[in-house]
């Protein structure tokens, strides 16, 4: 306890197990009661959210949470907001802690907008004093003067975030902890959002952003640490972070797709970028021409079935960009020429390059498939590179997820 | 490892270390549940009558017309009551308050899962605010029950006196048994499958519009009465509130009190046994 106060830190979890049942219910009916009794205790399957995670916080940091979905991130923040108590291990908070869990938690549509400010300032440890001193705050912040008495069921779900966010904050707390919930309301709020979290923490508060987006992360956080499936993976430096996220990412997808299944036929290919008639291995111009070239074989190409596509992903930061496949661009199946000869030659063409794209770090990966997309053969990594965009300016970066105005275009070539 | 709960304190301002520190800290954080408990009694209270032209009056007038129309029905069976519409009046207000706190109550702690995964709130405080919906309400419709009363010029019972702390006792009582059902009711959903005609049943086997004296009840059946806990609470409420044959000795108020502790008691160690676990099931 006294190096934690030397250390000033807020937040302390020592050993953290969460588990979860896997069934929603105690029992399910009168025979599974019967059956449960009869077999004894300790049938109930469970599953580990969080396994023996260690994290600290101190005064005025602020940790990102990040890794794959399920991860155990909101259980960690969950735990650290008290509302999940771990099977084992300890937690400690020092100071007022702000949930935004989700935004708005506990409002009543019923209710006025002020009523509602009362109800969730003080589910949240203010008291009524308090709240009193707060509201006028809220009010001006949350930008709703005019709508404060009639019932939030006439708000839209904008206004309920703003309304949310506003009461979340005014709470003045040492400890925000934030899950995903920055992408509400428009852009003008989004920004009032994030100047008021930096002006929190200006003034000492801790913050821990469980989040997707790596670039909000980037910007915000100064530690962070990768969970993947319950345990504490990497904490540190945040773009060393979202490094071993990335090979988190992909090696989680490669797993999912190297499953060996029986009657799978193996896949054995190569697939490269081409710009300006060479291959691209570190830089490529993405509002350019480019294409991408495979080249797959298949061994067991009886066991082929009909609906083969091949799919290519663009990933950064282990997050999906853009994805496109043959089958999308209508384009028909390759499963013949693959059953016919066992090897395949396709390529994609990219007139323009994919506009949506702006520079960054890019991960591209082909996929190949059959019987409709429902059977994954394999993922193939293709590259990592460096993306430029020459529409933009050399300090501009980021990422548009959209094939809008992208011209692909896909040709097979039967090999010999 | 040991599995240790969570500790955090209030505020930093606080001490948390010295004896007195930690006393402040912990009165603090009580007072602190018992205003966030006031507050949700009055969002319930204005949410059930929100959008009414009547509002707070239809609790005052919803027991007047379950009176008229009890009255109309069973006043031939019970000739023998005197006053019998205040009777059963003061009967009915005793009974709504216990429907109310217990069918409510006992859903609580589920109907509010999605609010405790989001915020922090210890569970208990969900059971007891419909508990405590139930006594405001009995409260104000004490008004127009005086009214009738006035009007019957029955003189005022002796033990008037009573009723508030009669009042703390029941809310005591009926906290505690809400707790019961709404953490039982998180493992077995079966509780509010049962409890509505659980409590229909109860309404029949307390003496709410019949009287436990009366010669036509015998003697077996007012014996198996007096196990009902509701019975004792409901004759004493008739002491302070119709008076007549009705008296509350001391040991009547001892044994409501020992049955109200017994009840928070048993409430709370089931919760505290459970308070870990509920959150994954709910």
């Amino acid at each position: 306890m006294s190096d934690v106060n030397a250390r000033n830190v807020v937040v302390d979890c020592r050993d953290v197990v969460v588990e979860y049942r896997l069934s929603d219910y105690l029992y399910s009916g009168f025979k599974d009661y019967v059956m449960r009794k009869l077999e004894g205790k300790g049938k109930t399957r469970t599953f580990r959210g969080l396994d023996g995670v260690s994290v600290q916080l101190a005064r005025g940091e602020s940790l990102a949470l990040i890794g794959h979905n399920g991860c155990g991130k909101s259980t960690l923040l969950k735990v650290i907001a008290g509302v999940f108590t771990p099977r084992h291990g300890v937690v400690r908070t020092e100071g007022r802690i702000a949930p935004m869990i989700e935004l708005g938690a506990g409002f009543d549509v019923e209710l006025s907008g002020r009523e509602n400010i009362e109800l969730s300032c003080m589910l949240m440890g203010l008291t009524r004093e308090e709240v009193r001193q707060q509201t006028p705050g809220i009010i001006e912040f949350a930008d709703l003067s005019h709508f404060m008495d009639s019932p939030l069921k006439n708000y839209s779900s904008g206004m309920i975030a703003r309304l949310g966010f506003a009461c979340a904050t005014a709470i003045d707390p040492d400890i925000l902890l934030v899950d995903e919930v920055l992408a509400v309301g428009d852009a003008n709020f989004g920004k009032k959002c994030l100047a008021r979290i930096e002006s929190l923490r200006q003034r000492g508060t801790s913050v821990i952003l469980v989040s997707h987006d790596m670039a909000a992360v980037q910007r915000f956080c100064n530690r962070a640490v990768v969970l993947e499936e319950g345990k504490l993976r990497f904490e540190g430096d945040v773009g060393e972070a979202i490094r071993v996220n990335e090979k988190i990412m992909y090696r989680r997808l490669q797993r999912q797709t190297n499953t060996v299944v029986a009657n799978q036929p193996e896949i054995v290919g190569s697939a490269v970028i081409v710009q300006d008639g060479a291959r691209c291995d570190s830089v490529l111009d993405v509002s350019r021409d480019f294409s991408v070239e495979l080249d797959i074989a298949v061994q067991g190409r009886d066991l082929i079935r009909d609906g083969v596509t091949f799919g290519v992903g663009i990933f950064s930061r282990g997050q999906l960009l853009a994805g496109f496949n043959n089958e999308e661009l209508g384009v028909d199946d390759p499963a013949e020429i693959l059953r016919a000869s066992g090897r395949a030659r396709a390529r994609f063409d990219l007139r323009g390059g994919l506009p949506g794209i702006w520079a960054g770090t890019l991960q591209v990966v082909v996929s190949v498939n059959d019987d409709r997309a429902s059977r994954s053969l394999a993922v193939i990594e293709v590259a990592s590179l460096q993306a430029t965009n020459s529409h933009m300016g050399a300090n501009e970066h980021g990422y548009l997820i959209s094939l809008a105005g992208a011209d692909i275009k896909f040709g097979m070539a039967p090999s010999q | 490892m040991e599995a240790v709960g969570i500790k955090s304190k209030s505020g930093p301002e606080v001490d948390g270390t010295s004896l007195t520190g930690r006393a402040k800290q912990m009165l603090s954080g009580r007072l602190h549940y018992l205003d966030l408990v006031i507050m949700l009694v009055r969002r319930e209270l204005k949410v059930k009558y929100r959008g009414s032209v009547l509002g707070y009056v239809w609790s005052m007038i919803n027991p007047l017309l379950f009176m008229v129309i009890i009255s109309v029905v069973f006043s031939f069976l019970m000739r023998g009551i005197e006053n019998y519409n205040l009777y059963v009046l003061s009967g009915i207000l005793f009974w709504n308050m216990v429907t109310l706190s217990l069918s409510v109550g006992s859903m609580s702690i589920v109907r509010n899962g999605p609010l405790m995964m989001k915020v922090r709130v210890p569970a208990w405080i969900f059971p007891v605010v419909p508990a405590g919906v139930a006594v405001t309400n009995f409260v104000l419709s004490i008004l127009p029950y005086t009214i009738v009363y006035g009007f019957s010029g029955r003189p005022v019972p002796d033990q008037v006196w009573l009723a508030p702390f009669l009042f703390v006792l029941t809310l005591v009582f009926l906290a505690g048994l809400a707790i019961t059902l709404s953490v039982v009711n998180v493992f077995f959903r079966d509780v509010s499958h049962v409890i509505d005609p659980l409590l229909m049943l109860t309404f029949y086997a307390t003496p709410v519009i019949y009287d436990r004296g009366a010669p036509e009840v015998p003697e077996a059946g007012r014996w198996l009465l007096g196990l009902n806990p509701f019975t004792h609470f409901i004759e004493a409420f008739r002491a302070a509130m119709f008076g007549g044959a009705y008296h509350v000795t001391p040991l009547d108020m001892a044994r409501l009190f020992v049955m109200a502790v017994a009840s928070m008691a048993i409430g709370l160690w089931i919760y505290k046994l459970n308070v870990k676990k509920l959150i994954f099931y709910v």
